[in-house]
């Protein structure tokens, strides 16, 4: 993850457990070659600018987003909207975690985030060229939650 | 500020063999939403803040990805056709940040990230969003503009 994936890890953890009182084991998956990410159902996508351009993408089954947002909101029933307002918000509150250390690493990066957009589906591949596939899972109580941090290469 | 993104869609649009480019219908939604199965999301920072998409359907994309690869005929829609569209999203996005700069304004993009699949549903930005329909002969093209000043 362009060397940053023990701040992701220390991020995605950090404000998994803050937010939704869960002790996330993180485990760091194969990058694949392809510009191509697979997806579980239920994504968040934030992209990133600044000198460099890229994406965040967290993915998780309907079922993680919402058991993860039934924690976060200590409620034991939560609707779909919000279900997509709390994982924008998650995703939203680990983005911009991740992208202040990589700020506080390189000063000059002057990395910004976009607003979060949510994606639900079946079957869904998100396709970025030039942009680098490597990702961590987060392994909750909840479920299984994904994180890639991409780049465009070549800059 | 919807004008740099329609102009883009008209130069590059010609520029990659759509002969027949029109604007379709205007409409204004409460949010960025879209249930099309073919989406590119931009995201947007800087001076202007948000989210940009351009979705088709999957046959509309399909066809557009045929006329991109030079009337190769395009089946499905696999890796090397996705591949031609989100292209198309690069060289559209670039456009309208070049149309913005001449302007002064200074905008930040993301990398385009094509979305495909089935029974798709995006949610993007909470802020009120310019829908543009761009009608050309591959069909037609939603253009949802939604951004903060």
């Amino acid at each position: 993850m362009d060397n940053y994936a023990d701040l992701v890890s220390e991020a995605i953890k950090s404000n998994l457990l803050e937010m939704a009182g869960v002790d996330a084991q993180i485990s760091f998956l194969e990058a694949q070659a392809e510009d191509t990410f697979i997806c579980h159902g239920f994504v968040i996508l934030v992209g990133i600018t600044g000198l460099r351009k890229g994406r965040i993408i967290f993915d998780t089954t309907r079922e993680t987003a919402h058991e993860l947002s039934k924690r976060i909101n200590q409620e034991d029933a939560v609707d779909l909207d919000l279900i997509i307002d709390t994982m924008c918000e998650l995703g939203n509150i680990v983005s911009g975690n991740i992208i202040t250390r990589i700020n506080n690493l390189h000063k000059d990066s002057k990395l910004m985030l976009a607003p979060p957009s949510v994606l639900m589906g079946d079957k869904l591949t998100l396709t970025s060229p030039k942009v680098g596939v490597e990702k961590l899972v987060a392994v909750t109580p909840a479920g299984p939650l994904v994180i890639s941090v991409g780049f465009e290469r070549g800059e | 500020m919807a004008t740099p993104f329609i102009e883009a869609f008209f130069t590059i649009l010609s520029q990659v063999g759509l002969q027949n480019v029109q604007r379709g219908k205007l409409g204004v939604k409460e949010n960025l939403h879209t249930s099309m199965n073919v989406s590119t999301v931009i995201g947007v920072s800087n001076m202007l803040r948000g989210n940009v998409t351009y979705s088709m359907e999957e046959e509309t994309a399909k066809r557009l990805a045929s006329i991109l690869m030079m009337g190769m005929p395009v089946q499905e829609l696999d890796a090397m056709a996705q591949s031609a569209i989100a292209e198309l999203s690069n060289m559209l996005v670039s456009n309208t940040v070049a149309i913005f700069e001449k302007q002064k304004i200074f905008v930040n993009v993301s990398p385009p990230t094509l979305v495909v699949g089935q029974n798709v549903t995006l949610r993007i930005s909470q802020v009120q969003t310019l829908m543009v329909e761009i009608l050309t002969e591959a069909g037609m093209i939603e253009l949802n503009i939604g951004l903060e000043m």
